[in-house]
């Protein structure tokens, strides 16, 4: 059973949050995931959508079919019941990146900066196992935790106007998946020709808020191979259910 | 039945009750910017109000009816429908404030992308906004009967724009506090669907202007690290690493939403059982039409007739309309 005891808050009229810390820890990102599963199965009248963030459970919903003290109720006893670790099976991903100076820009000063190859650098990467914590500021664009403490970096002090989409990246002690172009303070590690986030394919999104991911090294060669599958809508990373 | 847009540009978008349920993957819900007016437009020609129609926006647009068609229009300043004979030119300019709805019978046809119609220009889902030259076909096939109808008065705007307090209210200290709900805060030329962004004091945040990212609702008002609060609207991101002291109520988005560059507006703090009384009486306002409605002569208006109507209508006054 999880333990936390949420506080739960008023977001407007029409959403509350459940907050289970304060920080990016993954135990306190299981109870948000916790939270979501109970409420999903069987959700309450009025619960319009959820969107799960590193510790807290935004809740938007209907003022004219609930109120905000009929669901924060329906929360705290869920809560008291004790919330189960998020049931069965997770999904762990590897997803191809390709390193190689022409996608990871920042790779070399990466290296300097911590006194070491960038081999090393890529290694600590791509050996690491990462969990999905949200996804946020466009669609799909995927907020990692878990990168080791030897890659954490501030972020950039000047911001590129453009990294591409597909762009790997990290920043502080997190790592990134972008899926669209975007202007960057985060340092660029490489790219994956996998299209996370496709809206012509059906799934449009790759990735569940939870799943691990994992980061798989692949030549030039090969990612000209999976990119031009990636165009065609397939999704080009292999996935296993874990528990 | 169709109308052609003969003039367009960004601020023109179709829009229904927004992309519901793919928030978590960081899509925006986008959806209309005044609400209550899109239902409105919707309601008196009997559509569901989430029905897709069109938002035209401040720089206008210029609508041709491709058939017989009767449409509705809907503001704070004034809501009725128009039947247009085929051929007949419209043009629409919002005036006194930011946006005016258009329904058609049945609403907009369209495909769907993850549910909605709405568009998002940033990430292009739904597409960015409507083109010149774009045909839009109505649900509906029969035609209209009986008069045109207008809606003798709409509900009048609040003084003050309610906000619930929270998630992050502890991340101001009394004097911002004091700052955010005293000042009479200038609506900027920056403002768009993803937020109004506002000028006046800086408000200092004494815990700094970073938060563990959280996810965001409609009407937050989110203070970055300059001290410059933003009310973030349709068009919004979903999670973000900001403060967010104060929400608004949903019952007064609209208000803000139609709030002219350079007008102010004044936060205060209410109850959610407030807020849900104030939502609960728009929703009841909206179900009297088209009941409530009058009925406009037998003929229907020319667009000349609307023009005239146009010229009419005073200046934009915070008390009166919305």
């Amino acid at each position: 059973m999880l333990a936390i005891k949420p506080t739960i808050k008023a977001v407007g009229d029409c959403a509350l949050t459940v907050e289970f810390g304060n920080t990016i820890d993954p135990d306190i990102h299981d109870n948000v995931l916790a939270l979501m599963q109970a409420l999903e199965t069987a959700p309450p009248a009025g619960m319009v959508e959820l969107v799960p963030t590193y510790r807290a459970l935004l809740i938007h919903y209907d003022p004219l079919q609930t109120s905000d003290v009929a669901l924060t109720k329906h929360i705290a006893d869920l809560a008291n019941k004790g919330l189960a670790r998020a049931d069965g099976t997770r999904h762990r991903w590897h997803v191809p990146v390709c390193y190689d100076e022409e996608y990871g820009f920042d790779l070399a000063d990466l290296a300097d900066a911590k006194q070491t190859s960038v081999d090393e650098i890529v290694r600590l990467h791509h050996e690491a196992s990462f969990r999905l914590y949200m996804m946020g500021f466009a669609p799909g664009v995927a907020y990692l935790g878990g990168l080791p403490e030897a890659l954490h970096t501030p972020r950039r002090a000047n911001p590129r106007a453009e990294v591409p989409a597909n762009a790997i990246m990290l920043g502080g002690a997190q790592s990134l998946i972008l899926t669209v172009a975007m202007p960057s303070g985060w340092h660029v590690l490489g790219s994956t020709p996998l299209d996370s986030f496709n809206p012509a394919r059906d799934p449009a999104f790759v990735f569940g808020i939870g799943d691990e991911i994992r980061f798989q090294p692949i030549s030039k060669i090969e990612h000209s191979k999976l990119r031009a599958r990636s165009d065609k809508g397939e999704i080009v990373a292999e996935c296993e259910a874990v528990k | 039945m169709s109308l052609r847009i003969e003039k367009s540009n960004p601020s023109v978008t179709i829009q229904d009750q927004g992309r519901i349920g793919f928030q978590r993957y960081g899509v925006s819900p986008s959806g209309p910017m005044d609400w209550f007016s899109h239902a409105i437009a919707n309601h008196l020609l009997g559509n569901e109000a989430g029905a897709a129609a069109l938002e035209i926006g401040p720089l206008g647009a210029t609508v041709k009816a491709e058939s017989d068609i009767r449409i509705a229009i809907a503001s704070p300043i004034e809501a009725r429908t128009v039947t247009l004979a085929q051929g007949e030119l419209l043009p629409l300019i919002p005036s006194g404030c930011n946006y005016l709805y258009v329904a058609l019978p049945g609403g907009i046809a369209g495909n769907q992308v993850m549910g909605s119609q709405a568009m998002h220009r940033r990430s292009g889902l739904g597409g960015s906004h409507v083109e010149p030259g774009q045909l839009l076909h109505a649900n509906k096939l029969e035609q209209a009967r009986g008069p045109d109808l207008r809606l003798p008065a709409l509900p009048k705007a609040p003084q003050r724009l309610r906000v619930i307090e929270g998630p992050q209210a502890s991340h101001l200290n009394e004097e911002s506090r004091a700052l955010l709900y005293g000042t009479d805060w200038t609506v900027s030329a920056r403002s768009d669907r993803m937020g109004l962004r506002l000028e006046g004091p800086a408000l200092s945040l004494p815990h700094g202007a970073d938060i563990v990212s959280d996810g965001i609702a409609t009407g937050a008002i989110q203070v970055p690290g300059d001290g410059h609060p933003i009310l973030l609207m349709a068009d919004r991101q979903t999670t973000g690493g900001y403060p967010k002291p104060a929400v608004m109520i949903r019952a007064d988005l609209p208000c803000a939403a139609q709030l002219p560059i350079g007008s102010t507006l004044r936060f205060t703090p209410c109850s959610t059982a407030q807020a849900h009384e104030a939502l609960k009486s728009l929703n009841n306002f909206l179900q009297t039409i088209p009941k409530n409605a009058k009925a406009i002569g037998n003929v229907a208006l020319t667009s000349a007739d609307l023009l005239a109507l146009n010229l009419i209508d005073g200046a934009f006054n915070a008390q009166n309309g919305y």
